[in-house]
């Protein structure tokens, strides 16, 4: 790999910086020839995108910028981390398909993700951001492969929250605890510290 | 002897002419490979990586929309007698046929589609209740239905939500289609309490398609 110097906005991915400008890795990818001639894609880009490098086994069908931004920043909680690691080495393969007409999230037979990157979820201690939704439903996968039982989305609400205080948003205190949905333009908190969108209205929250 | 010392000189030379010909090509060969891989690669990494592709529709893309009325006209509109029954294979097709009439397909792909059959589990039976959805599992669950002289109404759990949710949508035989439709988190347990709901306004019918 011909590491490059990190430009300035870039984000380090796993073993490539990323530039949320342009939508495009401005390292190559380390397994070079084997990922095809554009070293630039992310793996191979159609029909599937694949997580590299070790385990080609999360599948991304949409607009995958999301899905970047959206792990780059749960990266940042080791509990979050520990999550998408396990889907990743795992030996399933798994597809996310993103798209804003998706609502609710859903997690189908543990093998498919439902996601919009976009909606927000109001819960009583504030408003949890898109990423975290799509941690929760990554949880449920987790949970397919470790075959568990019982209360799933209880579950899944308890295995989330840690990521939750460690990002610095609001935690959920139960499955139901929801108060409706808000539109944020990106999938995680903006730096202003929220994301652009709070909750109330009728129909919001 | 001259001669052939001259023959074998000549011939050397063209084994010579040869194979700096035969490198030439080779370097020539080489060059072309070289420049044809350069080019492709410049243009690969120039062009923008194909970031989107299209996703498929949500796996519960038919929803029924809420039906907004005034409030004299909901506060009546379980006012008729209705005979109540407790199996989705018990509704008459009158109402049937109006009640998934009104579901539409929301996805992106196909606006607007009709469809006429709704996957609908009976009391008691598993559903899809949650967002982690297990395929062949309904995603509503009849609570019970009334069936009227003039209308009737279908009134449901709906699943695959992040939580609880009941619908109740009532249909007009002679429109074929529902007039209203409403949501609520609450729900009720027989006809009295959900007559009770209506009245008390538990039920919201401007929230789009959740039902």
């Amino acid at each position: 790999m011909r590491e490059k110097t990190k430009p300035a906005g870039a984000s380090y991915y796993r073993a490539r910086y990323y530039d949320p400008a342009s939508g495009r890795f401005v390292s190559e990818d380390p397994i070079a020839f084997n990922g095809g001639a554009n070293f630039y894609r992310y793996t191979r880009n159609s029909p599937l995108n694949l997580v590299d490098p070790s385990g080609q086994v999360i599948q991304v069908v949409g607009d995958i910028t999301t899905w970047i931004t959206a792990t780059l920043y749960l990266n940042g909680s080791s509990s979050a981390a520990s999550i998408i690691n396990e889907l990743q080495n795992a030996p399933d393969v798994y597809t996310i398909n993103i798209s804003d007409t998706y609502f609710p999230d859903r997690t189908v037979d543990g093998k498919t993700v439902y996601w919009n990157p976009h909606k927000a979820l109001c819960v009583q201690k504030g408003v949890q951001s898109p990423a975290l939704q799509l941690l929760h439903e990554l949880e449920h996968l987790v949970q397919d492969r470790s075959h568990q039982k019982g209360d799933l989305e209880g579950a899944a609400v308890r295995a989330t929250n840690p990521a939750a205080v460690q990002l610095g948003e609001p935690t959920r205190l139960n499955y139901h605890d929801v108060r409706g949905n808000v539109v944020w333009p990106l999938p995680i908190p903006s730096s202003s510290g929220g994301g652009g969108g709070g909750c109330g209205g009728r129909n919001g929250c | 002897m001259v001669a052939e010392m001259a023959a074998e000189a000549q011939s050397s030379r063209r084994l010579k002419v040869w194979a700096v010909i035969l490198g030439l090509a080779i370097l020539a060969i080489a060059g072309v490979y070289y420049v044809r891989r350069l080019e492709s690669r410049s243009q690969t990494a120039l062009s923008m990586p194909e970031r989107k592709q299209s996703p498929p529709d949500d796996p519960d893309s038919m929803r029924l929309s809420t039906v907004s009325v005034s409030n004299s006209v909901r506060s009546g509109i379980l006012g008729a007698n209705f005979d109540l029954v407790y199996g989705f294979a018990e509704i008459p097709a009158a109402c049937k046929v109006a009640f998934e009439s009104s579901f539409v397909n929301s996805s992106s792909s196909g606006s607007g589609v009709r469809r006429t059959k709704i996957q609908m589990a009976d009391p008691g039976e598993r559903f899809n209740w949650s967002d982690n959805v297990i395929s062949g599992l309904a995603l509503r669950r009849l609570i019970f239905a009334g069936l009227g002289p003039k209308t009737c109404f279908v009134y449901y759990e709906r699943g695959g939500t992040m939580y609880p949710s009941a619908c109740l949508a009532v249909m007009d035989y002679a429109q074929g289609k529902s007039i209203w439709v409403g949501e609520s988190r609450k729900k009720a347990a027989n006809l009295r309490d959900l007559r009770s709901m209506i009245s008390n306004q538990k039920f919201q019918d401007t929230l789009g398609p959740v039902c």
